[in-house]
């Protein structure tokens, strides 16, 4: 019956009420809105580094990640290329990463080279898919390039750039390559300073034989790389396997960052919607008070008016939370399968390692969350009222005019 | 054993910049079980004040109230209310019925509150409104849907339907018409020979007095006469 009584009681002034749902439903719109498009930019963040920036698990020669110098590389890497060959499903690409120089005939600027098995590398990294004019690495003597250094080069398709290294001799290396595809992977670092070419013209300009500077493995769930790594780190002995938490410590910075703000902008909304309960719930046991006192003149212990009030803002906090969950729901779903295209302010994102086009998304355990940080909020902020109405001095309250 | 044994009870309303107010003033009353009393005097005798204390709904500034043999001084907050629970029931001038339940419902609250079982309260909930005439077709009807007179005997209904031993009614037929007011009284009345509770009236209602086999006048916070007519 005190169930009962709480949820009649919500109705008796269904304007006010109708005021508390939609203020609960907005807080918690607001704060599944927010997590939707927080979860997009985490996820473009971490499949952005992954497909782009650096591999999901990293085996290089110690010290190359911090040092990439042309004498740190990995002695053996024939043996490790037929020990990975083994693991059957793993995703791998043996790479030669120089540090050169790139100029066309009107320019210069500095380049990272990614000497690369292409079909290897169409494994581990979407540059591939990326390219927008021409196409990937089919041969020796070509090169692929990001769309900015093709602007800051002025070279167009086809036409040719010579890459300088200094060799392991410490001799200038220089070489001539054809343009076969130009790539914009949206992400400005890669976009204006990397270059593809196949991994043996990389190796000649290094003075390399069959040594490698690193092997990017690809994971399809990024949580793996951890233990993996862990797994490599033992059976690969003279080399540093990294995941790429450790690769990426920015990115793992920005998305503790964002989840940082999450909370705040949660907790922010939180409390306006505690402090509307306690308003309006203040109102309510004001408008009650000869009811309230009838109530525990009758003898029910302040325990069952504490325990009316506090249901009755249940109530009202799960309609808000399912009206917001809905609404929310009705928002994010259709951009979640459309996408949301952010490219007018895609400069300042790429800077972020995000795309242009995100697809907010809510988990279950989001909504979750949300809908018990809201109802816990709500049970939290109705204790005042409650506990100040269960207090009231019953010959005053039953008197009260 | 008397069923109320007060014993010297004073009551003084004490506010801030304002001349102290004797509600009541050494006001020594035994009451017997069974007995049909009614509190009758002016305004701000001390009627609801008596009535009050009496419930364990106010303490007294002095002097002490017993109750089925309970001193009401040593109980705490959460005491009283378990002994008003289980011992008391209460009839207030204005209905004071929960707006959002049915009559039934009402009526039933208590019982809830007691932990009576749910057929066992169904049970007595419909005998209690049938014996005190509400027809089985108001049961589930809100206060509001309910005419005065039906209000008051849903709220007679609830102090009764536990068969507490006493029950205190405040002014319970000043917002009823004289039939109603007599339809009502009549059945507290047939509850009180049948039953055996105890009933103690603040009043002013004549009605009242004619029924009353005890009649204590008070003036100014003090008995005046106490008589059994």
């Amino acid at each position: 019956m005190i169930l009962t009584i709480a949820w009649r009681n919500i109705w008796r002034n269904k304007r006010r009420s109708f005021v508390l749902i939609i203020t609960i439903a907005i807080g918690s719109f607001a704060i599944l809105g927010t997590q939707a498009f927080v979860n997009a930019f985490e996820r473009q963040m971490v499949n952005g580094s992954l497909d782009f920036q650096t591999a999901s698990v990293e085996i290089a020669a110690p010290g190359f990640r911090t040092q990439p110098s042309i004498d740190s590389f990995i002695e053996q890497g024939d043996a490790l290329e037929s020990e990975l060959k083994a693991k059957i499903g793993l995703k791998w690409s043996p790479r030669v990463l120089l540090q050169g120089m790139a100029s066309s005939p009107e320019s210069a600027t500095a380049a990272q080279i990614y000497g690369v098995v292409p079909e290897r590398e169409r494994s581990v990294s979407l540059i591939a898919d990326k390219i927008i004019e021409g196409t990937f690495l089919t041969q020796e003597g070509q090169v692929v390039i990001g769309v900015d250094m093709a602007d800051h080069l002025d070279l167009r398709l086809g036409e040719k750039m010579v890459l300088m290294v200094s060799g392991l001799s410490k001799d200038i290396n220089a070489n001539a390559f054809r343009i076969i595809g130009i790539f914009q992977s949206g992400y400005q670092d890669v976009d204006k300073m990397r270059v593809y070419v196949s991994r043996h013209d990389a190796a000649r300009l290094a003075e390399y034989d069959q040594q490698l500077n690193m092997v990017a493995i690809k994971l399809d769930d990024p949580a793996q790389a951890e233990p993996l790594a862990n797994q490599l780190a033992l059976s690969t002995p003279g080399c540093e396997v990294l995941h790429w938490r450790q690769l990426n410590p920015f990115l793992v910075v920005s998305l503790e960052s964002f989840k940082y703000n999450v909370w705040i902008f949660g907790g922010i909304m939180l409390t306006a919607i505690a402090f509307s309960i306690i308003n309006i719930f203040l109102m309510v046991i004001f408008e009650r008070v000869r009811e309230i006192g009838i109530t525990l003149a009758l003898g029910a212990p302040p325990r069952v008016i504490r325990a009316m009030l506090i249901w009755e803002t249940l109530f009202v906090g799960l309609l808000g939370c399912f009206v917001g969950s809905v609404t929310a729901f009705a928002f994010i779903h259709p951009l979640t399968t459309g996408g949301l295209d952010l490219s007018i302010v895609s400069e300042g994102l790429g800077r972020f390692g995000i795309s242009p086009i995100i697809h907010p998304f809510v988990t279950t355990s989001d909504q979750v969350l949300a809908v018990l940080m809201t109802l816990g909020m709500s049970v939290l902020a109705s204790l005042y009222p409650a506990i100040k109405a269960s207090r009231f001095q019953v010959v005053d309250a039953i008197h009260f005019q | 054993m008397p069923i109320v044994l007060a014993n010297q009870l004073t009551k003084i309303y004490r506010e801030k910049d304002a001349v102290p107010v004797h509600a009541l003033d050494s006001v020594s009353l035994e009451i017997e079980p069974g007995e049909f009393t009614a509190l009758v005097g002016p305004s701000g005798s001390g009627k609801t004040t008596l009535l009050n204390i009496i419930g364990g709904l106010d303490t007294p500034t002095e002097g002490s109230v017993e109750v089925d043999g309970k001193n009401l001084g040593t109980l705490n907050k959460r005491e009283l209310a378990a002994f008003r629970l289980h011992h008391l029931g209460f009839v207030f001038q204005a209905y004071n019925l929960v707006p959002v339940l049915t009559a039934e419902e009402n009526v039933a609250f208590t019982l809830l509150l007691r932990g009576v079982d749910k057929q066992k309260r169904q049970n007595m909930v419909r005998d209690e409104l049938e014996a005190l005439g509400i027809e089985k077709e108001l049961h589930r009807r809100r206060p509001h849907k309910l005419s005065g007179g039906q209000q008051q005997r849903v709220a007679v209904a609830r102090a009764t339907v536990g068969e507490p031993k006493l029950i205190l009614a405040d002014e319970p037929t000043a917002n009823l018409d004289s039939t109603t007011g007599k339809r009502l009284l009549d059945k507290m009345k047939s509850m009180n020979e049948q039953k055996g509770i105890t009933f103690i009236f603040s009043t002013h209602d004549p009605l009242v007095m004619e029924r009353a086999n005890r009649i204590v006048h008070l003036r100014d916070g003090k008995i005046i006469e106490d008589k059994r007519p």
